[in-house]
């Protein structure tokens, strides 16, 4: 994922010209994030369809709100949050986000299984993607958040909306869930490799 | 192998399985700057558009509304003559004529119904987190959220729907800046207005209330105070639905 270290103007210099009403220079930003945003909103809504949307209204909130964002601060926390947020937002009154990831892990199974475990790399993301399925919004974020987006702790809890102390206990407690996933009779996950 | 490393490697894991991810390959930045310039106008423009049509227009769908955009003190004699009170919304020049340093709207919506109605009044919102009654604003659902997510910076309600009968009600006022006024309609029939920034709500005490659509549908007033765009905010207006208990007993 390109960070905003390898590139030549900052997130720090565009924001304030966001903050002043500079389209231009906020849609950077969002050029720049939109990668994030989308893959956050996926997660949290539990399928790809209408992650776009989801990020689109996202970014229009960011844009809104940017003049509260902390100078100094990294965005991408601030701009997670605000992604959840607005999935859900899109969430309420439905209650298909379990079933709609598992069937996007489901379909992934079935093609590696087709495969026959040709590569153990794909089987083992497979199996971790279809453990995922089985966590809740709650637990794929947090883990997205630790591994995927590399968050420090103090970023964790800014993207929660938490405090330090409890991101260690929701992570370590999400782990472990995910642990009993993969422990599960059904998982075909090649046994021993993360236990 | 030390946790540490187990849990590595299960990280490794957790990051494929994400960026295996597939995401939809879009431009959302052409989107949201389409977004964007289509909800902002200058303010100088915003400005002579609204004097353009406080001389005539705006006076005129303030009639069919029933919601009174007051006008400064050389038009007052016509909007006692209109003699709509159930909403006036009066324009200030400034930003800074708002004053923010007054309470919340959604902190004084008056005392929580017991046994709080089941309706989704927004089914897009889902169930709301509280119903109050207030005698100025009528019911109110109330939605709850984080900083990120609401109408007001520091507080932690992110949308609220007020109803009130026309008939009896009890009229309030709002003071806003008047490049944040805008005219919209729902279901591209009823007339509403949008107010896209803080405002004042002058209620007996002033308040303070986030960005609201007010709208007047077959003799009932409703205000949604939302953190959203006006869009949205309009097509959550649109879902509004007409439980029994949508507005207070008597």
């Amino acid at each position: 994922m390109e960070r905003p270290r390898d590139r030549e103007v900052s997130d720090g210099e565009l924001i304030p010209g966001a903050r002043a009403g500079d389209v231009n220079a906020f849609a950077t930003l969002v050029q720049r994030h939109q990668d994030f945003a989308l893959r956050v909103a996926t997660v949290a809504l539990g399928t790809s369809q209408g992650a776009d949307d989801v990020a689109q209204e996202a970014f229009v909130r960011l844009f809104r709100t940017i003049g509260r964002f902390r100078d100094g601060a990294a965005l991408e926390p601030w701009l997670a949050r605000i992604v959840t947020n607005v999935a859900r937002n899109h969430q309420r009154g439905e209650r298909r986000v379990a079933s709609r990831w598992m069937r996007l892990a489901g379909q992934r199974t079935e093609q590696a299984a087709s495969a026959d475990h040709r590569l153990d790399v794909e089987a083992e993301r497979t199996v971790v993607s279809s453990a995922l399925a089985q966590l809740s919004t709650e637990d794929r974020l947090i883990l997205t958040y630790r591994w995927y987006v590399e968050m420090s702790e103090a970023e964790m809890a800014d993207a929660l909306g938490c405090a330090r102390g409890t991101v260690k206990s929701r992570l370590s407690r999400a782990m472990a869930r995910l642990r009993a996933q993969l422990d599960a009779p059904n998982a075909d996950l090649p046994r021993g490799e993360f236990t | 192998m030390t946790r540490d490393v187990l849990d590595d490697e299960l990280g490794d894991g957790i990051r494929d399985a994400v960026t295996d991810l597939d995401i939809p390959n879009v431009d959302l930045s052409s989107r949201v700057v389409a977004t964007l310039t289509s909800t902002r106008r200058p303010v100088n423009q915003e400005r002579s558009v609204w004097t353009r049509r406080l001389s005539l227009a705006a006076v005129a769908a303030a009639i069919v509304l029933g919601v009174l955009v007051t006008v400064p003190p050389t038009r007052s004699a016509m909007a006692s003559w209109l003699g709509i009170t159930t909403v006036t919304v009066t324009p200030v020049d400034e930003r800074t004529d708002i004053d923010r340093d007054v309470e919340p709207v959604a902190d004084d919506l008056g005392p929580t119904v017991p046994g709080a109605p089941t309706i989704e009044p927004i089914p897009a919102l889902g169930q709301p987190d509280e119903v109050s009654d207030d005698a100025t604003l009528g019911r109110s659902y109330l939605w709850r959220t984080d900083e990120t997510d609401a109408a007001l910076p520091g507080t932690d309600v992110h949308a609220v729907l007020s109803v009130a009968p026309v008939d009896g009600g009890t009229a309030f006022g709002k003071i806003a800046f008047v490049g944040d006024i805008e005219e919209v309609q729902i279901d591209g029939a009823v007339e509403a207005i949008w107010v896209s920034a803080d405002h004042q709500l002058a209620d007996s005490d002033p308040l303070l209330s986030g960005p609201a659509l007010l709208w007047i549908r077959d003799g009932i007033r409703y205000r949604l105070e939302v953190a959203d765009s006006k869009v949205r905010a309009v097509e959550l207006a649109e879902t509004v639905t007409l439980g029994t208990d949508l507005l207070p007993a008597g």
